[in-house]
């Protein structure tokens, strides 16, 4: 494949001439960044053939020559949603901490929120302990090739027993005047007993077409509850691929909701190993992809122990020319008994020209667990219209009326009020321009 | 109110209303009778302007407008309402939000302002007493999980709070107990004033009892086959359907 040769190449030039590998020696990163590369460089962009990419053409998105490790010179202060007043918030452009736009005033002193580089650099234990031990590179080129080019990131500790008392808006974007390839990385260590809620927050606009592979890798320690809300708006010539990838532990509660309403291809990794025996793990999903956009959200929940819990729900609405594609693993391993799983994906096409690929996928190798799955994929239901219209409500506003109640039993999830309403709102206004 | 001239309609290339006729003035109860797969749904639904039905011959008239150009919105904004014989299930949409939203509808198709929110919940609050339905009901989602019974107070609820021109009950009474009937038929008797109708469908002399109709007319196999007064419900309760058959026949 000729793009792949060429953006490989330029990868390959980026990576040596700035000596990333070099660089990082004195914090002990070298070896990583090159496995990590060596890993990539054997792999490579994941093409059609690629069991888990099959959906995705990534090929089209990296003909233009992109900037690989992006350092904007002028960049702009984003303009934060109502939202962001409720949380502490902090910056990531380009995969670099902004810190003159964070806002951690009134952070307990007992969490370190700053770069994932500096703390290597000064050897903090947690970080060096965890850094390349969650997300693992031969799973993926992408995780790899962020491994090997991460610039700085962001690294985020709640000691034992510490509450992170707003949740924490992590802003990502990315700046330039060219078409940009870039690497946020995040490590989330949470405590004993810690609490957070975490909002990932993506909304690049205005931007030559640009490509973001974003890691997130979160370890909750015993007793810890997770809550993290992944937020993607970006404009329409924006991809994405976002992997998160947690490792809870036990009595760990962990919940994600992931909305995806912008970006052209966007694609969610979402990995949680339950390594321990009596935890947690709820997922929800929202989407809704239109005209040329591919939304793919792939998941994997992986029960490794006896008595733990997952639950799953994925819902999307896919317009006219839009792309949905959910796939969901779930692993009940040997030892995993007393497994309740469950999981659900739901899509409703608003046109015959709108495409689902749904495929659940339990792997079940205990024999005393509670699992099921189901997916289903259909129209608005005409049954239900009619009702509405017979009462003297208009198609359009009966169309927006179940799509409005549709939506919220993946939003009532959502437990900061503002965020729920923004949300809310802006899918109620996608719905009415249907 | 309504004029239906010699309705033909048919569903899936199937002919159900085979020239069905009807006149309703203001003012005025007809009960229509009639064995199971007769039409009598089938009836409701092309008044309702359900899409699947299509109508291939005749007219329907309602105060000087064709019913059959009007979207179902647009019939409902007129005044026609149907009392569904299975409601449908909406998980999500409130009842509050739905009644809301189509009386905002309603009114705005009027050119009436929405009602103050006060206004509104004392309509609720009046209308639920007229019916004797639960606040618990009221609070939930839209028949979501209702019982038979709730779904058929339910319709009569909404009934009472769109305050239509022409009510058509589908088989209100079916699946009520013997109170509830009560309550329904007393409710729908306190909405009747002389300028409004109301088409009741139903296969029991006993709720004819409680509502007590101007006509009541037969419907066998798509037409009205024979009308009469409010003794012709208890001579079929006694006669079953076979001798109208018979003297249609004959
Ligand atoms: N959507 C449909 N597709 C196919 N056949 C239909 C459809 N709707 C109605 N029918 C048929 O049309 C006929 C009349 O049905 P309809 O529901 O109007 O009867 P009804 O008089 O209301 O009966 P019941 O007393 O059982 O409620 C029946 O034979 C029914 O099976
Ligand atoms: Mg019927």
């Amino acid at each position: 494949m000729v793009m792949e040769h060429t953006l490989k190449e330029r990868l390959l030039e980026v990576f040596t001439q700035h000596d990333l590998a070099a660089k990082s020696a004195f914090i002990g990163l070298e070896g990583f960044r090159n496995t990590a590369f060596e890993t990539f460089k054997a792999k490579g962009f994941p093409g059609r053939k690629h069991e888990e990419y099959r959906f995705l053409n990534f090929e089209p998105l990296f003909k233009p020559a992109h900037e690989i490790q992006p350092v904007a010179n002028t960049l702009k202060e984003p303009a934060y949603p109502e939202w962001d007043k409720d949380c502490f918030r902090i910056v990531v452009i380009n995969g670099q901490l902004i810190r003159q736009w964070s806002n951690l005033d009134g952070l307990p002193s007992a969490i370190t929120i700053g770069s994932l580089q500096e703390a290597l650099e000064m050897k903090n234990v947690k970080a060096l302990a965890a850094i390349g031990t969650l997300a693992s590179n031969d799973d993926d080129p992408f995780v790899a090739l962020n491994s090997a080019l991460f610039n700085q990131g962001v690294f985020i500790h709640i000691p034992d027993k510490v509450t992170l008392d707003k949740p924490l808006h992590l802003y990502i974007t990315n700046q330039g005047n060219t078409h940009l390839f870039t690497q946020p990385r995040i490590l989330v260590i949470a405590g004993k007993q810690a609490n957070a809620s975490l909002i990932q927050h993506f909304a690049t606009a205005t931007l030559p077409a640009s490509f973001t592979n974003s890691l997130c890798e979160v370890q909750a320690d015993e007793d810890a509850n997770i809550t993290m809300y992944c937020v993607q708006n970006e404009e329409e010539n924006q991809s994405l691929v976002n992997t998160i990838e947690a490792h809870i532990s036990k009595f760990c509660n962990f919940k994600t909701v992931t909305v995806t309403l912008g970006g052209k291809l966007v694609r969610n990794n979402l990995n949680v190993v339950l390594d321990s025996a009596e935890c947690e793990a709820h997922l929800y999903g929202y989407y809704h992809p239109k005209n040329q956009q591919t939304f793919d959200n792939h998941t994997l929940v992986d029960h490794k122990f006896p008595h733990c819990n997952s639950n799953e729900l994925y819902k999307g609405v896919v317009e006219e020319g839009g792309h949905a594609v959910f796939n969901g693993k779930v692993f009940v391993r040997k030892d995993a008994q007393k497994t309740n799983a469950f999981q659900n994906n739901k899509n409703i096409l608003l046109s015959d020209d709108a495409t689902v690929n749904t495929k659940p996928q339990l792997e079940i190798y205990a024999d005393d667990v509670k699992c099921s799955h189901g997916s289903s994929t259909g129209y608005l239901d005409p049954e239900q219209l009619f009702y509405l219209r017979s009462r003297g409500i208009s198609l359009e506003k009966a169309r927006a009326l179940l799509l409005k109640a549709y939506a919220a039993e993946v939003l009532d999830q959502i437990e900061l009020e503002s965020l729920h309403q923004h949300l809310s709102e802006q899918i109620e206004a996608i719905n009415h321009q249907v | 109110m309504l004029k239906i001239s010699n309705l033909y309609a048919r569903v899936e290339e199937k002919e159900i209303l085979k020239g069905f006729s009807l006149e309703v003035k203001a003012g005025e109860v007809h009960a229509i009778m009639g064995p199971n797969g007769s039409g009598k749904s089938t009836l409701a639904s092309v008044l309702a302007g359900r899409e699947d039905y299509e109508v291939t011959a005749g007219e329907i008239n309602f105060d000087g407008k064709d019913l059959l150009e009007l979207s179902p919105e647009d019939r409902a904004r007129e005044g026609v309402f149907l009392a569904f014989q299975y409601p449908v299930e909406i998980p999500g949409v409130s009842i509050t939000n739905f009644l809301k939203t189509a009386l905002s509808e309603q009114r705005k198709y009027k050119g009436l302002p929405d009602m103050e929110p006060k206004e509104f919940l004392q309509r609720m609050k009046d209308k639920k007493a007229l019916v004797e339905i639960d606040n618990n009901l009221t609070s939930r989602s839209v028949n979501e999980g209702f019982s038979g019974g709730e779904k058929k107070r339910n319709e009569i609820f909404q009934m009472a709070m769109l305050e239509p021109k022409l009510a058509i009950l589908d088989e209100t009474d079916s699946g009520l107990d013997i109170d509830a009937l009560r309550i329904v038929a007393n409710g729908v008797n306190r909405l009747k004033t002389p300028q409004n109708a109301a088409i009741v469908i139903t296969h029991y002399q006993r709720l004819l009892d409680y509502i007590v109709p101007d006509f009541v007319h037969v419907l066998v196999d798509g037409r009205i086959v024979k009308s009469g007064g409010k003794e012709l419900a208890l001579e079929l309760e006694e006669k079953g359907y076979d001798w109208i058959r018979k003297e249609v026949e004959a």
